[in-house]
C-alpha cells in the first residue's frame, strides 16, 4: 500500500465567488458551502466565518475540526462509508489544504465542545491556532434529540471538509509525503506495533470505522495508511483537550513518527485498533483480544494511546499489562487530570506495567484569557464547558478556564509539545 | 559590611534551643533576638547574604495539643520581624517537632505570604502531612546528621529569600511535593514515545515523565449481616442531577455537592432527572 500526500500549503483564506485555491490562498464560496450543508434539514441555520492566526477571534464552542482532502486517485473516497464510497483507503494519491482546516462550532451537549483562540495565551495550546479556519456555525431545528443532531453537525463538517478538499484535486502539489512499509531486511530492528483505542462510551462519544461505530468493532488490524487516508471520523463530544478531532486522526502523529523511522530505527509493523468501551466485560475483551492480536503479529515494542480520560484509563492500563505480560515492552501516551493545584492523582487507575509513560499535561491548569475582539459562535456556553465553570467569564470577555476547554491541549496521540513534571 | 539580602526566621524547639528537655516540652512560643542552638551554624552557611533575625522556640507537646491554634500563635511573635524566609528544624526523625515545623511553616506561608522550608528523615510522620505545601528537605534520622542537613537548609533558604526559581526535586534535593506543572518541551509527545520506546527495547536507561502511584491494600470491613436495618449508601459516579441542573454542578472538576431528597423515587426518569 504505497500513499502519497500531496500537500498544498494554505497561507490565508478568503471569501470568493468560486471555492478555488490560488497562490496559497483558499477562497470559499460562502453560499454554496451553507446551501451544501443545509440540505440536511435537520440544520435550521447554517452560517460561515473565516479566522486565521494571529488575530484577536475566539472560536466557541467547536465539536470537529476536518483537514479538506481529496482523493485524486487509488481506491476508496475520504471518510469511506459515512461520506465516501466504500473501499479501502490508503494507497494512491490525496490531496491535502495543509494550513486550512475547516471547524464544526454550535452547542451541542454544551459541557463537552472547546475553544480555539487564534492568539494570546491559549494559542499555543492548540494546533488550530496556527490553522486558516473555515468556521461552520451550525443550529438544529427545535426538538431535534441529540444524538440526530450530532449526526447532522458531524456528517456537515465532513460534507465541508470534502467540499473545500475539492478545490484542490487538480493543483500542483507544493510537496509529497509518501507512505510505505517498505520491507526491512535488517532483522535486528524491533518489531514495533501501534495500539489505538477509538473512544467508543456511547452517549454522542463514538468513533468510526469505516463507518462502523467502534463500540460494535472486536479489535482489529489497520494499515497505518488507512487511518492517515479517512478511515476513521470523530463522532464524539469529550473534552476539547483530548479528544481526537477527524484532524488528529488523519495526523496521527504516531503514525508519522513511527514510518519517520521505519527502516532506521525500527520495523513498523502495523496498527491495531482497538475501542474504549465503558463496560468491564467491553474492556476484558477488547483488552485481550487487542493484545492477543499485538502478539499474533510478531511485535517485540508496542506504543498504546489514549482518548478520552477516567473511565479510559481502565483501558490504557488493561492494554498495558496484557501487553506487557507477552513479553512485549509497551510505551503509553496520556494525559493527566491531577487538580488546578496538581496535587491529584493524575489518573484514575494504574498497573505497576506502566513504567514507560509519556505525560501530555496536566489538563486541569488553569489559564487566564483576555478578552477577543470577535466571537465565532458564542461565548456563554464557556461557563458550562468541560473545563469552564460558573464565574469563569470575566465582565470584560476574558476567560479564566482550564486548559481541559482548549482544543487539543492535552491530545494523548503526542501531537503537542506539552508535558507535565512533578515538583 | 556587605549588605544583608534577605532575613531569616528560625524555629526550633525547647530541646536545640538549649531551654530544657521533656520536662520544658509545654513551652508556649517565645521569640529570640538572633540564632540559637543550630541557627548558629545555619547562621554561618548563610554566610554574609542571610541574616537570622530571630528564632522562634516552641514545646514539642505545646504544638501536639492543638496544631492549628499553636501553629497560629507563632505568626503572631515572627510577624514584627518581617522576614524573606521561615525555616524550621532539621526535625531529623522526631514525629512531633516535625509536625510542628510542618505546621508552623505552612501557617506562616499562608498568613505571612513568605516562602518556608523545613527538614526531616524520610519516615517521620509530618512528611506526608505537609510536603504538598511546604519545602521539605530530607536528612538523616538522628541529630548524627547535624552537619550534613545545615549547609543544605542553608542553600535552600538563600535560594527561597532571594526569590530565585526552585528546580525539580531531583536538580534542588527537596522531598518530591507531589505537585504536576506544564510546561512545554522542544519534542513533541509522539517523539518522545517512541524515542523512550527505542530505550526500553534496548535495555537503556529511561526516566517515565510519570510514575505510577503504589496503592496500599485495605482490608475491607466486615459483613453486615443485618441488611434490613442497615443504612446503606450507594456510590456512582454518574453525575445524576435533578433536570436543569439547579445548582449548576460543574460537569468536570466540580467544585461542589449538593443533597437532594429521594424519598418515593423508584426510578430516575428523563423528565425529572439529567446527568
Amino acid at each position: 500500500m504505497r500513499l502519497e500526500i500531496g500537500i498544498i500549503k494554505i497561507e490565508d483564506v478568503q471569501f470568493g465567488e468560486e471555492t478555488t485555491v490560488r497562490n496559497g490562498t483558499l477562497y470559499v464560496n460562502k453560499n454554496e458551502l451553507i446551501a451544501l450543508v443545509r440540505q440536511d434539514n435537520r440544520l435550521s441555520e447554517a452560517d460561515v466565518e473565516l479566522a486565521r492566526p494571529g488575530e484577536e477571534v475566539r472560536i466557541i464552542p467547536v465539536k470537529d475540526v476536518i483537514e479538506p482532502r481529496v482523493k485524486v486517485n487509488g481506491s476508496g473516497e475520504l471518510f469511506p462509508g459515512i461520506i465516501g464510497k466504500m473501499g479501502t483507503v490508503g494507497s494512491g494519491r490525496t490531496n491535502v489544504l495543509r494550513g486550512a482546516v475547516l471547524v464544526t462550532v454550535g452547542r451541542i451537549i454544551g459541557y463537552q465542545e472547546g475553544l480555539i483562540d487564534m492568539s494570546g495565551p491559549a494559542a499555543e495550546y492548540s494546533p488550530f491556532s496556527q490553522t486558516n479556519n473555515v468556521a461552520l456555525i451550525l443550529h438544529p431545528v427545535d426538538g431535534l434529540a441529540p444524538h440526530a443532531h450530532e449526526e447532522a453537525v458531524r456528517l456537515a463538517g465532513l460534507r465541508a471538509a470534502v467540499y473545500l478538499g475539492k478545490a484542490c484535486k487538480d493543483v500542483a502539489p507544493d510537496e509529497l509525503e509518501v507512505y510505505e512499509l517498505s520491507p526491512v531486511t535488517d532483522t535486528t530492528l524491533p518489531r514495533v506495533a501501534y495500539v489505538h483505542p477509538l473512544l467508543s462510551e456511547g452517549l454522542l462519544h463514538d468513533t468510526y470505522l469505516y463507518g462502523v461505530d467502534a463500540k460494535k468493532i472486536l479489535p482489529s488490524l489497520i494499515h497505518p495508511n488507512e487511518v492517515m487516508d479517512g478511515a476513521i471520523v470523530s463522532g464524539n463530544c469529550v473534552s476539547a483537550c483530548d479528544k481526537h478531532t477527524t484532524y488528529h486522526h488523519l495526523n496521527n502523529p504516531v503514525i508519522k513518527e513511527l514510518y519517520r523511522r521505519h527502516g532506521k530505527d525500527l520495523n513498523f509493523i502495523g496498527v491495531v485498533i482497538s475501542n474504549l468501551n465503558v463496560t468491564l466485560a467491553d474492556k476484558e475483551r477488547s483488552s485481550d483480544y487487542a493484545s492477543k492480536l499485538v502478539k499474533l503479529i510478531g511485535a517485540e515494542g508496542a506504543i498504546i494511546t489514549e482518548e478520552g480520560f477516567g473511565n479510559p484509563d481502565t483501558d490504557l492500563m488493561m492494554l498495558c499489562k496484557k501487553v506487557e505480560e507477552y513479553g512485549i515492552k509497551t510505551v503509553m501516551i496520556t494525559d493527566e487530570y491531577a487538580g488546578r493545584d496538581g496535587g491529584s492523582q493524575s489518573l484514575a487507575d494504574a498497573v505497576p506495567q506502566a513504567d514507560a509513560v509519556i505525560s501530555v499535561g496536566n489538563a486541569n491548569e488553569v489559564i487566564a484569557l483576555p478578552p477577543m475582539k470577535r466571537i465565532i459562535g458564542d461565548l456563554k456556553p464557556a461557563e458550562v464547558i468541560a473545563g469552564g465553570f460558573v464565574g469563569c467569564l470575566t465582565t470584560d470577555g476574558g476567560l479564566n478556564i482550564e486548559i481541559q476547554a482548549i482544543m487539543g491541549s492535552t491530545c494523548q496521540l503526542g501531537f503537542g509539545n506539552l508535558t507535565a513534571r512533578g515538583y | 559590611m556587605a549588605e544583608k539580602k534577605y532575613r531569616v526566621v528560625h524555629y526550633l524547639n525547647q530541646f536545640y534551643a538549649g531551654i530544657g528537655g521533656e520536662e520544658k516540652a509545654n513551652i508556649p512560643p517565645m521569640i529570640k533576638e538572633g540564632a540559637v542552638g543550630p541557627g548558629k551554624p545555619l547562621q554561618q552557611a548563610l554566610g554574609e547574604e542571610g541574616e537570622i533575625v530571630a528564632t522562634v522556640v516552641c514545646g514539642d507537646s505545646y504544638f501536639a495539643e492543638n496544631i492549628e491554634a499553636a501553629a497560629e500563635s507563632v505568626v503572631e511573635p515572627v510577624s514584627p520581624y518581617k522576614p524573606d524566609v521561615f525555616v524550621a528544624g532539621p526535625a531529623f526523625n522526631a514525629g512531633r517537632y516535625g509536625i510542628a515545623c510542618g505546621a508552623a511553616c505552612s501557617a506562616v506561608s499562608k498568613k505571612l505570604g513568605i516562602p518556608v522550608v523545613t527538614a526531616m528523615y524520610k519516615e517521620n510522620p509530618a512528611l506526608e502531612l505537609y510536603r504538598k505545601e511546604v519545602y521539605i528537605i530530607p536528612t538523616a534520622n538522628s541529630v548524627r546528621g547535624m552537619a550534613e542537613a545545615i549547609p543544605k537548609m542553608a542553600s535552600f533558604a538563600r535560594k527561597l529569600g532571594l526569590r530565585q526559581e526552585v528546580g525539580l526535586p531531583e536538580e534542588e534535593g527537596y522531598f518530591p511535593r507531589g505537585l504536576r506543572v506544564n510546561q512545554f518541551v522542544s519534542r513533541t509527545g509522539a517523539e518522545r514515545a517512541v524515542d523512550m520506546l527505542l530505550s526500553k527495547l534496548r535495555g537503556e536507561p529511561f526516566q517515565t515523565e510519570y510514575p505510577m502511584p503504589t496503592f496500599e491494600r485495605v482490608p475491607p470491613s466486615p459483613v453486615v449481616k443485618e441488611l434490613h436495618s442497615a443504612t446503606i449508601a450507594l456510590v456512582t459516579t454518574g453525575g445524576i442531577v435533578p433536570l436543569g441542573n439547579p445548582d449548576r454542578i460543574e460537569a468536570a472538576s466540580a467544585s461542589k455537592f449538593a443533597e437532594y431528597n429521594i424519598a418515593g423515587v423508584y426510578d430516575l426518569t428523563p423528565d425529572a432527572y439529567q446527568t
